[in-house]
């Protein structure tokens, strides 16, 4: 249990509380960056500093503090690129993943972003289906684009889950939603297993002591396997070929042809033709006497 | 050379526009998207590329032109805006104050004008463009077609002068188009073309002005003493006519304006941009295989066997082939478009 990563809210007391721990902890204000990785490295590991962030990344002040933090930026835009083109050197100077929603605009935002090599995760919510057309055209430009680019997430991770043999791998942890490796902390110390759940209050455990005992073990357990009733209830994910890459992720969607199913299909396609080109890539050694 | 068309629409009517045939036949409301602006600039990064045009029509017309311009200075590239410099304050002030930032080695407005007296010109066109060149002069570099032989170029050495230009002045000839009907120079007003130009001797060297031949000018109708001149004020001179790649917003392929209707491709079938070079200058061979030159005497011609002039330029030699053997000039086309690549 202490190799999961805890999420948690930057509160002095409950930062003492989870000490020992590997944490990212969570700030909504750019003043706060800086005092929260120095607050968590007292007395725990830290895994990043997420900032939700309210305004468009050309709006943003990038402090001299920030460096040498892991930053989760979660904007809800990357705005003009004539504004970012003059932070850019800045922005490279900071180790950094902007996040972004999976808005149409959005995904060019993520990929003009990775272009100029700012790494870059778009997160496309479970309950909301995205442009499932775009989110392909950046899939494959993520995957298999001509020109060296910032890793976009989560395709990175999806190619790297992408085995047969291993179902509960989870890419979702591209946005630290795996329970497997992630739980989430309220102020109060209560534990959820996603963001989501947290949000919705549906906690697994009512503090943090809680958190080595085995009914919050159960409850992780419960949704890494969770891939499982998708089959035993004969889901119609459990039929989809989409389903080796995706995971289910989406099985509380509503089922749309030509939506998820087409572009997990394709981003499969794409993760072979990634690792087909990596193969050919290798340099073979002819023997010689 | 890779040119991007950042858009179909202009605001001028230049009598003499090559493009005007080809943007007529494309969807007006037509921006390029930025998913093609970054496909692009990796097809170019991709080839080593490392420099890149944005023409139009009119580019700064782009909702986001300011936002393109910077992003492919961000890419790394040398940028030259191709543009008439007419466009809205607002516009012209978000340009500015983007471009204050970068040297005006990293990006080159090529302003094309039009000489007032001689070219049908709005006065609010005078005002855009006066205020355009006193924000941006220093990274403009002017440009002038010629396409009557009685031009007058007066009025660049005053641009030149008040607005603080950089010290060139790219010179074209206006070409007819296969089928069009632009006004243009004839083959034989050249040689009266040059003339003329070398009658602005004193003014080139009184205020230190290089010029810069667009593709075209053939060779054999500059004299000794006119070359001698051209090229103690300008250093080499260009006789030679290179495929200019032009992508189109809806990532379409051709080289050059004038050639557009003879040989467009769809981006996505080459694989690098040397394939799309090394693709329309077997085309341009194949014209010049048909007909060696824009004149008989190019067949023998020592200057086009040694590659020092490309016996004018290749639009000519189309339009040359389209009056003289027009089912040729279709059966190129055809080859074209049958053409597979590897």
């Amino acid at each position: 249990m202490n190799s999961l990563k805890l999420v948690c809210p930057s509160e002095p007391a409950l930062l003492e509380r989870l000490e020992g721990r590997t944490l990212c902890v969570r700030v909504n204000s750019p003043d706060a960056i800086a005092p929260a990785a120095k607050l968590a490295r007292r007395h725990n590991q830290l895994f990043c500093v997420i900032w939700d962030c309210a305004v468009p990344i050309e709006d943003i002040q990038i402090e001299d503090t920030w460096r040498g933090i892991p930053l989760a930026l979660m904007a809800p835009s990357a705005g003009r690129f004539r504004g970012l083109a003059g932070r850019m050197r800045a922005l490279k100077s900071l180790n950094l993943r902007v996040f972004l929603p999976s808005s149409s605009v959005n995904l060019i935002g993520a990929r003009l972003l990775s272009s100029v090599g700012i790494p870059i995760c778009v997160m496309f919510a479970d309950e909301d289906a995205p442009d499932w057309n775009a989110l392909a055209d950046l899939m494959v430009y993520a995957l298999l684009g001509m020109a060296p680019h910032a890793p976009v997430e989560p395709f990175e991770t999806m190619a790297e889950c992408y085995r047969r043999e291993s179902r509960s791998e989870n890419w979702g942890r591209a946005w630290f939603d795996d329970s497997s490796r992630y739980l989430h902390v309220d102020a109060q110390g209560r534990v959820a297993v996603s963001r989501r759940a947290l949000l919705a209050q549906h906690f697994v455990a009512d503090d943090i002591d809680a958190l080595e005992t085995p009914a919050v073990r159960q409850a992780i357990d419960r949704c890494s396997q969770a891939w499982r009733e998708i089959f035993a209830d004969n889901h119609f994910c459990a039929l989809c070929k989409g389903f080796r890459t995706c995971r289910g992720r989406f099985r509380e969607g509503k089922s749309e042809p030509g939506g998820c199913e087409a572009f997990f299909c394709e981003a499969a396609d794409a993760i072979e033709r990634r690792r087909d080109r990596s193969k050919s890539r290798e340099r073979t050694v002819t023997w010689r006497p | 050379m890779a040119n991007i068309l950042l858009t179909n629409k202009c605001v001028r009517e230049c009598p003499y526009c090559f493009a005007g045939e080809e943007m007529a036949q494309s969807p007006s409301s037509e921006f390029i998207a930025w998913e093609n602006i970054v496909y692009l600039a990796d097809l170019l990064a991709a080839s080593g590329e490392k420099r890149v045009s944005l023409l139009g029509g009119e580019p700064s017309l782009h909702p986001e032109f300011v936002d393109i311009l910077a992003y492919f200075i961000e890419r790394g590239f040398n940028v030259s805006v191709f543009t008439c410099g007419i466009m809205s304050k607002a516009r012209l002030d978000a340009l500015a104050q983007h471009v204050a930032g970068h040297s005006i080695a990293r990006v080159t407005f090529v302003c094309n004008v039009n000489n007032p007296t001689q070219t049908k010109t709005h006065e609010s066109e005078i005002e855009k463009l006066e205020a355009f060149l006193a924000a941006l002069g220093r990274w403009t570099m002017p440009a002038f077609n010629i396409y009557r032989p009685d031009f007058e170029i007066d009025f660049i050495f005053d641009l030149i002068e008040r607005h603080g230009l950089k010290k060139r002045l790219r010179l074209g000839i206006a070409h007819p188009i296969p089928g069009a009907n632009n006004a243009s120079i004839e083959v034989w007003q050249i040689a009266g073309v040059i003339t003329r130009l070398c009658g602005y001797r004193s003014e080139f060297e009184r205020l230190r002005i290089k010029l810069t031949f667009d593709c075209g000018f053939p060779l054999c109708q500059v004299s000794d003493e006119q070359l001698g001149w051209l090229t103690r004020l300008s250093g080499h001179m260009n006789f030679k006519c290179h495929p200019a790649i032009d992508f189109t917003p809806d990532m379409q392929v051709y080289c050059c304006f004038p050639l557009a209707t003879l040989a467009k491709k769809s981006v996505f079938d080459f694989n690098s941009f040397k394939e799309i070079n090394d693709h329309y200058r077997k085309l341009q061979d194949r014209l010049r295989g048909e007909i060696p030159g824009i004149y008989d005497e190019c067949a023998a011609c020592c200057h086009r066997s040694e590659r020092t002039c490309a016996g004018g330029p290749a639009c000519q030699i189309a339009n040359r082939l389209a009056n003289e053997s027009p089912n040729r000039l279709r059966d190129i086309e055809h080859e074209q478009l049958e053409a597979r690549l590897s």
